[in-house]
């Protein structure tokens, strides 16, 4: 026999032992359920029994309300007490409310399992078991209680926060820098720029956004990002002058001179990367060193120049103007596009520009970034409103050449019976021979619905159009 | 005329055949299970205590385009449109892509969102077909919804890839609602882990018998109907432990569509989604598996139990029927399309151990899984197989499924733990155990004829048609 009794004997015991197991684990599922509901309805409980007490002792009017706090000692109470605390944090009390978490044990606890107060024995082996502890599994519960430390008073929480630099966990590390940037504390700085520069040399230690971002959330971090991208390779110069960028988006103020001297190093930079964060960043400085912008605007990297593009457009002066026009013909798509968005932007002479461009030009490609961009601002569906008034020139010029690029769906659009008279007649002049797909259709319904010149005019539109499209099909064949 | 001892020996062959067949999968299943222990609880306790806050406004975010591809989805495209606006991620933009619906979609989003034709110009990075318009909105500057003639949902992803200009894309189907953190917890992956990642999947859930108000869940519930409540113990099985188990072992080989973030560039790299399958989300994540591993880049594929997309799942046998088919065609397609990743090492633990189970245990298994659901029981009643064969076949095909199911229900009561009342959670419970008797097995002859269609060459896309069972205010 392929199977003997033994193994069958043996499947069914297995058998039974999973029934077994599955009764095991439906009385464990509801009884948590149940401990779970008991649990957050006990914490409910506490949470408006102790409220009053917690605030007396937080507003320091009750001297007996911590002692009271501490008798308390089930998991909901604890947990309400705790939440209580935190979310009644202000900066002019945060001192008191961490004097509070301390007395009641809580500090000591966190640090206990965040494994920031271990000696002796326990610190000893640490080291030996850092490839284990740096497993997630292993590192979340540090992780929630590194989060805990760091919502106390920065003068307590970033000795704590730098100790917990030391964690081989990328996942504390991550929340330690949140819990660094949070405190907004001077003293942060220097260890966050510390480590994003290992974040970005170590690889595999935090991700380098999570560093940035940090660092973007601390506000005084400017002077040391400064001297430290004077003193870094290049990757970490891409990363200081990210978080540089959005410190002034932020408004942030930094030490000018230092400001000035490290723009002039990565503007001049080999790495492309760096000039164009480089031109990223002049569009944040209030008046950004001369011959500076004019350097990244020539630049070879179509990346540089974009960038360079779009912080001249920022600039509102109109005797720049002239400085964008030549960059509306650049051969790569996305700084034409970024051009022509600049000049939009710069008011009825930047539109006007653009239109004397799209007049003159025969790129093709330059035609249908700026047709796009009129679409977008809404300046040819104004020039279509228009085409029936007496000097509508540069209208009728706007629609032609959106016929002739092939983009005229507002136009065709606007093709049915319920336009004016007039401006329907201007508008078949300006369509004619469009190859709109709804071209034909929209003539067709005109000529059922009109009656007398316009629809001899619609009829003999549409015989033209055929012969046309018959024409071209001939000429294919 | 074959002997009754030639016939017994048949008979003890194909019913050890069928035992070693169950006993393998169930060893996968529970291996699976076990890994996601790992993933799945300690990093839900994770997110409850730690949140995302941090980056719910960091100026590093990538920005993500949603893309949505709709065909005919008039009753709930401008629920699932309002529900991705208003996603809470620093830097979003909406695709919408109409798949040439000849229903009230377009005119529904025209109307609900003030939206106005532009001729855009449109840059094919893949190939895909032409739009047939474009339309904006002043006010929901980030929304934009593309016209293209009926292609099919490839087709329609393609060309808002084509459109889009975020660095990732994320998939949404039309018909779906996702929760206001759950990009953001989609993004996480990414933005917490120093290497790069190129895929990063998500929940799906099932929201019939949900309370829907302005594209958001507002009251979660059970639905009444016992196929609903089997599907939705399944969908808890597979994305709690069956894929987060594989994402353990870096074998990620299915990410489901209905809520998946991809980085462009690597959608661009693996050619795009392919619009001869019938399950392009199964079938982009092999692509892209074997862009990255052929580019000799080590970006990461991960699954993420955080994020969680709600969407209606069908409420009809018949409508099952078509979906299971579709999906079963679709995994083998993508496994033979792709079977030179197969027990390959060069594609790593997914060539070598995802790929071969989905392919040859879940695709081509399913066939031999019906015949010995259907053979074993008429083996025993003609007398031809003893009681305790019968047995452990009978323990091994379906008891051992009830631990897998209510293994999953444990571990959703101890993760994510969606269904807030006690009478959801014995619900589920008793649904974990009845699933295994009839559901998966009709489940199996589903998947079952969904091969056999493959193998005789029917290849077509059946419609799933949505009834809209979720309760919407």
């Amino acid at each position: 026999m392929l199977l003997s009794d033994a193994v069958i004997l043996y499947v069914l015991a297995i058998g039974i032992a999973v029934a077994l197991v599955n009764c095991v684990l439906v009385v464990f599922v509801l009884l948590r359920r149940r401990h779970r509901q008991t649990y957050y309805e006990l914490k409910d409980q506490a949470r408006q029994q102790l409220a009053s007490t917690v605030r007396s002792a937080i507003e320091g009017s009750d001297a007996g309300a911590v002692d009271r706090l501490r008798v308390y000692c089930y998991p909901a109470e604890r947990a309400a007490i705790e939440e209580l605390l935190l979310s009644a944090v202000r900066p002019e009390i945060h001192t008191r409310i961490t004097g509070i978490l301390a007395q009641l044990g809580y500090v000591e606890r966190w640090q206990h399992v965040a494994s920031l107060n271990d000696d002796g024995w326990l610190a000893a082996w640490k080291p030996m078991f850092k490839k284990l502890r740096s497993w997630r599994i292993f590192a979340v519960r540090r992780a929630i209680a590194v989060g805990h430390l760091g919502r106390l008073c920065s003068s307590v929480s970033v000795p704590l926060m730098k100790a917990a630099l030391l964690d081989p966990s990328p996942l504390v590390l991550s929340v330690t820098a949140d819990a660094l940037a949070a405190s907004d504390d001077e003293a942060a700085a220097p260890v966050l720029v510390d480590l994003l520069q290992r974040s970005i040399l170590t690889r595999n230690l935090i991700s380098e956004r999570a560093a940035k971002t940090a660092l973007v959330h601390l506000s005084a971090c400017g002077e040391p990002l400064l001297k430290a991208f004077l003193a870094s390779g290049p990757r970490v110069q891409v990363a200081i002058l990210e978080v540089l960028r959005e410190l002034r988006c932020r408004g942030t103020r930094l030490p000018k001179q230092m400001l000035v001297t490290v723009l002039a190093q990565a503007a001049t930079s080999g790495s492309p990367e760096i000039r164009s964060r480089s031109a990223q960043l002049l569009r944040h400085v209030e008046h950004p060193p001369k011959g500076l912008l004019a350097l990244l605007l020539e630049d070879p990297d179509h990346f540089v120049r974009l960038h360079a593009v779009r912080t001249r457009g920022a600039f509102r002066s109109a005797d720049h103007t002239d400085d964008l026009m030549p960059h509306v013909h650049d051969p790569h798509w996305r700084v034409r596009e970024a051009a022509v968005l600049a000049l939009h932007h710069r008011g009825d002479e930047g539109k006007q520009q653009l239109i004397a461009i799209l007049r003159n030009t025969s790129d093709r490609f330059v035609s249908e970034q700026i047709m796009e961009q009129l679409q977008w601002g809404g300046i040819l569906a104004a020039s279509i409103m228009r085409l029936d008034e007496h000097d509508a020139a540069v209208d009728r010029m706007l629609c032609c050449k959106a016929v002739e690029l092939g983009m005229d769906s507002l136009l065709v659009e606007r093709l049915h019976p319920g336009t004016p008279e007039r401006l329907l007649e201007r508008l078949l002049d300006v369509t004619q021979g469009s190859s709109h797909r709804d071209y034909r259709s929209r003539l067709e319904a005109l000529a059922e619905t009109n009656d007398g010149h316009l629809r001899t005019r619609v009829l003999g539109l549409l015989t033209t159009s055929i012969e046309d499209s018959t024409g071209a099909a001939v000429g294919a064949a | 005329m074959i002997s009754s001892s030639a016939l017994l020996l048949f008979v003890e062959y194909l019913n050890f055949a069928f035992l070693a067949y169950f006993a393998i999968a169930n060893l996968v299943y529970t291996l699976l299970m076990i890994l996601s222990l790992y993933g799945v609880s300690l990093h839900s306790q994770y997110a409850a205590g730690r949140g995302y806050t941090s980056f719910a406004s960091s100026p590093f975010a990538p920005p993500v385009a949603l893309l949505v591809p709709a065909h005919n989805e008039e009753d709930g495209i401008v629920q699932t449109v309002h529900s991705a606006l208003e996603l809470n991620y620093p830097a979003k933009e909406v695709i919408v892509v109409d798949d040439g619906s000849h229903d009230a979609t377009v005119d529904r989003l025209i109307q609900a969102f003030e939206l106005e034709r532009i001729d855009l110009i449109y840059r094919r990075q893949i190939p895909a077909p032409v739009p047939i318009a474009f339309y904006r909105s002043a006010s929901v500057p980030q929304l934009l919804v593309v016209l293209l003639p009926h292609g099919g949902k490839s087709a329609a992803l393609n060309a808002a890839i084509n459109v889009a200009r975020a660095p990732y894309v994320c998939t949404v189907d039309a018909d779906c609602v996702i929760e206001p953190d759950a990009l953001l917890r989609l993004v996480a992956p990414i933005l917490r882990s120093a290497e790069p990642t190129a895929v990063s999947g998500g929940v799906v859930r099932i929201a019939n018998g949900c309370r829907i108000r302005g594209g958001r869940i507002e009251a979660i519930d059970l639905p009444p109907s016992w196929l609903e409540r089997c599907q939705i113990v399944e969908y808890i099985r597979t994305f709690l432990f069956g894929r987060p188990g594989w994402a353990a072992l870096n074998a990620t080989f299915i990410a489901s569509g209905a809520f998946c973030l991809l980085q462009k560039e690597a959608v661009i790299g693996a050619g795009g989604f392919n619009e001869q399958t019938v399950t392009e989300d199964i079938d982009i994540i092999a692509r892209i598996r074997r862009f990255l591993c052929e580019h000799k880049r080590a970006d990461r594929v991960v699954f993420t139990t955080d994020p969680i997309c709600w969407t209606e799942a069908p409420r009809t046998l018949a409508m099952l029927a078509r979906q299971r088919r579709r999906w079963q065609l679709g995994l083998i397609q993508t496994v033979l399309r792709n079977h030179n990743m197969v027990l390959n090492p060069r594609y790593g633990t997914a060539g070598l151990l995802s790929m071969p189970f989905h392919g040859y245990v879940e695709g081509f298994g399913s066939v031999f899984e019906a015949l010995g659901t259907l053979l074993i029981p008429i083996f025993y009643l003609l007398g031809l197989l003893s009681l305790k064969h019968f047995l452990a076949f009978m323990f091994l095909a379906v008891g051992y499924g009830t631990l897998l199911s209510i293994g999953s229900v444990v571990l959703e009561e101890m993760t994510i733990s969606r269904y807030p009342t006690m009478k959801h959670v014995r619900t589920l419970l008793l649904y974990a155990v009845l699933e295994n008797l009839g559901y998966r097995q009709i489940i199996t002859f589903f998947r079952a004829h969904g091969v056999l269609k493959y193998v005789f060459g029917r290849h077509k896309w059946e419609t799933v048609v949505h009834s809209g069972t979720a309760v919407k205010s």
